[in-house]
């Protein structure tokens, strides 16, 4: 009897899979569209194409061309051009940034005078024009240090590279000795760095996938709504008479709200482990997990979404109450739990909040296991949390339901 | 097989049902008639447990329904007034799911299932979903819903709302072929062809209370042993009241403006003689019909006007 209940809707869920087949399409739609934005994960960067327009021919144009062979760490590419082409070429959109190094660039720098390097834009990028006017500033400023350090000895080496004899051994060496004591007289305060900047990758396991850390993040979201309509299948049968034709037989009402809620749950899982199984397969996850830690993770999941869904349901009168009651607090959680971003993104003083949401847990559980390849250990924790709340709030939704049935039926 | 008894349901201000008494030996159809609002369907909802009385007791195959609410569900078999169906699902699988909560399964199922299909005439359809079908099937898939586990008292509830005359035959003789097979049957309707046609017994019901019962025969009896006559004119309704009054052989069944409804003896005191009397007392009559009586006259009679759909 009671097994024909969960039965029947799945059945029903069947044959309309309309809600169903948005509901899973829409986490990888949204992963998809936000992993492309954000690069994805594991691939190689993308290449940075600068023009330079060197109007002087001087010496930072040269150096730039050479370190611009997109071969070193940074995938950077400069080609050299001329200010009409460059102009043309940014028009079309053909390059991340345009820099204009100015007529008498290298003479003013020398000299000490003001003088500027200029950086043109793609608008229609947002990354990496960012990337080039953040080096340039920093050229700009090893650029002001190194003239103030070495001073007149500046001047001496564009004589020589000026000149069109080939140096004597003895200016090379007694320039290199000028630079040496300069070097030292500033060494103090140069060296070392007050700043440091390294980087290192990450060694062991793959590496971070932002299609599946989006994927886990709103499949989270589409889980909660999923429940939502489950359960509220309650008022439909209301709706349509069925309900009102099941509470004329034998079963007992607490059956009937019970199968509600175990159908929820059964059906969230499933969803998800669609989910998940379709991510894996796309390699969006880590090459192997702990499948037993997945399992238990997502059946504490879809216990406290159906929980959670029941006792609001079980709150309102009308199934137009539910539905919007149920729709906003799954987005509030969403947003609060980082199903729309990172709950680590949140402004501190929300942050707090995330740990009341159902979405936190889940989504920290599952990117435990998926994403960041830990195992059952790491979201066990999560797991029997998101179960203790989804066994509380399906018993006090159960009751309450029962109680409501009993009382006449619902709205 | 059902007893009902002193049965009341107010629901605030508003008496629904008021102190209905009735009892239905098995294997027979009783009927409640009477108009939309005469309480019928929360009669049969009491009985089918989803309300619970105000007053009164409900006893099924002797078993008291608030007593043992579950086995008096186990014995009965409910089709709504609405359709109350799964359109997304098949006849079959709409079929299969009820069985299914009534606890049966296998062969069992697919041969009562099979069995009730070929009874509504839906047989060659059951694997269609069912939002495919047309009003007169759902009608008659509802029926076959509720007899699924061959409950022992049926409560059908206006069964033939809404369906064309082919759907209602078919329904009509699923209920004779139900009943044939020993199941007892409580049928409300406020088609009184319907009543005349199908039930061994009825009870005539209008705001809330039982106006009168018994077999057809027992209730036309109320009528008195006469024809009904219906005419219509430009006549002084007050001038035929007392006409009727002096006459002491006619009954008012119904006077207003322009029109009225007279009983009058059968046999050679009846129609001809009474048409003289009225004629000679100078009503201009334009239109007069007779006709045997029927529980539309006795309803008139009883409530004072007209049953209608």
């Amino acid at each position: 009897m009671f097994s024909s209940l969960i039965l029947k809707d799945f059945v029903r869920r069947r044959r309309s899979p309309i809600s169903t087949l948005v509901m899973l399409a829409f986490p990888f739609v949204m992963a998809g569209m936000i992993g492309m934005v954000s690069g994805g994960g594991g691939a190689e960067l993308p290449t940075i194409e600068v023009l330079v327009a060197d109007l002087e021919g001087g010496l930072l144009g040269q150096l730039l061309e050479k370190a611009g062979t997109g071969s070193g760490e940074v995938p950077l590419v400069v080609t050299p051009v001329s200010l009409e082409e460059g102009q043309r070429r940014m028009a079309r959109g053909e390059a991340s940034a345009l820099l204009v190094i100015p007529e008498g660039f290298t003479d003013d720098w020398l000299d000490g005078r003001p003088t500027r390097l200029r950086v043109v834009r793609n608008p229609a990028e947002g990354i990496k024009p960012e990337i080039v006017e953040q080096g340039v500033l920093v050229l700009a400023t090893y650029l002001d240090v190194a003239a103030k350090v070495l001073g007149d000895d500046l001047d001496a080496l564009r004589r020589m590279v000026e000149d069109d004899r080939v140096p004597t051994l003895a200016q090379v060496t007694g320039l290199a000795a000028a630079f040496h004591s300069r070097t030292l007289q500033a060494e103090r305060w140069l060296f070392p760095p007050v700043v440091q900047i390294g980087s290192e990758k990450e060694t062991g396991g793959d590496p971070i996938n932002v299609f599946g850390y989006v994927l886990v993040m709103v499949s989270v979201m589409s889980v909660l709504f999923v429940a939502i309509r489950a359960v509220t299948d309650l008022y439909e049968d209301q709706r349509t008479g069925m309900l009102r034709r099941q509470l004329s037989t034998p079963l007992p009402i607490a059956w009937i709200v019970a199968a509600k809620i175990v159908f929820a749950v059964l059906f969230s899982v499933s969803v998800m482990a669609i989910l998940v199984a379709a991510g894996a397969a796309l390699g969006w996850f880590q090459s192997s997990f702990d499948g037993l830690g997945l399992f238990v993770h997502t059946l504490s999941f879809g216990l406290a979404a159906a929980g959670l869904m029941t006792l609001l349901v079980s709150l309102v009168r009308t199934e137009k109450q539910a539905g919007i009651l149920s729709w906003i607090v799954v987005m509030v959680m969403s947003v609060l739990g980082g199903s729309m971003f990172p709950a680590d993104q949140l402004p501190a003083f929300a942050q707090p909040f995330s740990r009341l949401t159902l979405n936190y847990w889940a989504v920290e559980g599952y990117l435990d296991l998926l994403v960041r390849g830990e195992g059952m250990g790491a979201a066990l924790p999560r797991s029997v949390l998101l179960a203790v709340v989804g066994v509380i709030t399906a018993l006090v939704g159960q009751a309450l339901l029962g109680r409501r049935l009993r009382g006449g039926g619902l709205a | 097989m059902l007893r009902v008894e002193h049965l009341s349901r107010n629901f605030g201000e508003i008496q629904a049902v008021d102190d209905l008494s009735f009892e239905v030996p098995a294997g027979r159809i009783f009927g409640l008639l009477g108009p939309n609002g005469a309480g019928k369907t929360t009669t049969i909802s009491m009985i089918s447990g989803l309300l619970r009385p105000t007053r009164g007791r409900i006893e099924v195959d002797g078993i008291d329904l608030a007593h043992d609410p579950a086995a008096v569900k186990r014995r009965l078999g409910v089709v709504p007034q609405e359709i109350a169906l799964y359109e997304d699902l098949s006849a079959r699988e709409n079929l299969d799911f009820w069985g299914g909560i009534y606890g049966l399964r296998g062969t069992a199922l697919r041969e009562r299932r099979d069995e009730l299909l070929r009874m509504v005439g839906l047989f060659d359809r059951a694997r269609e979903p069912v939002r495919q079908f047309s009003g007169g099937m759902k009608r008659r898939l509802n029926l076959a819903l509720g007899l699924i586990h061959s409950p022992r008292l049926v409560l059908l509830d206006e069964p033939t709302v809404g369906i064309d005359p082919q759907a209602r035959l078919n329904v009509l003789q699923v209920v004779r072929d139900v009943v044939a097979a020993g199941t007892t049957v409580l049928y409300t309707t406020h088609y009184l062809e319907e009543a005349e046609e199908l039930c061994d017994e009825l009870a005539i019901m209008d705001g809330g209370r039982i106006l009168a019962q018994g077999s057809i025969e027992e209730l036309k009896a109320r009528l008195g042993d006469g024809s009904v006559l219906k005419v219509q004119g430009e006549f002084d309704p007050d001038a035929l009241g007392r006409l009727v009054e002096e006459d002491g052989e006619l009954r008012m069944l119904e006077l207003a403006p322009g029109r009225a409804i007279l009983n009058v003896p059968r046999g050679p005191a009846g129609v001809g003689p009474a048409l003289e009397r009225l004629y000679s007392s100078g009503l201009h009559l334009s239109d007069v019909r007779v006709k045997e009586p029927n529980l539309q006259d006795l309803f008139l009679r009883l409530t004072g006007r007209e049953l209608r759909d």
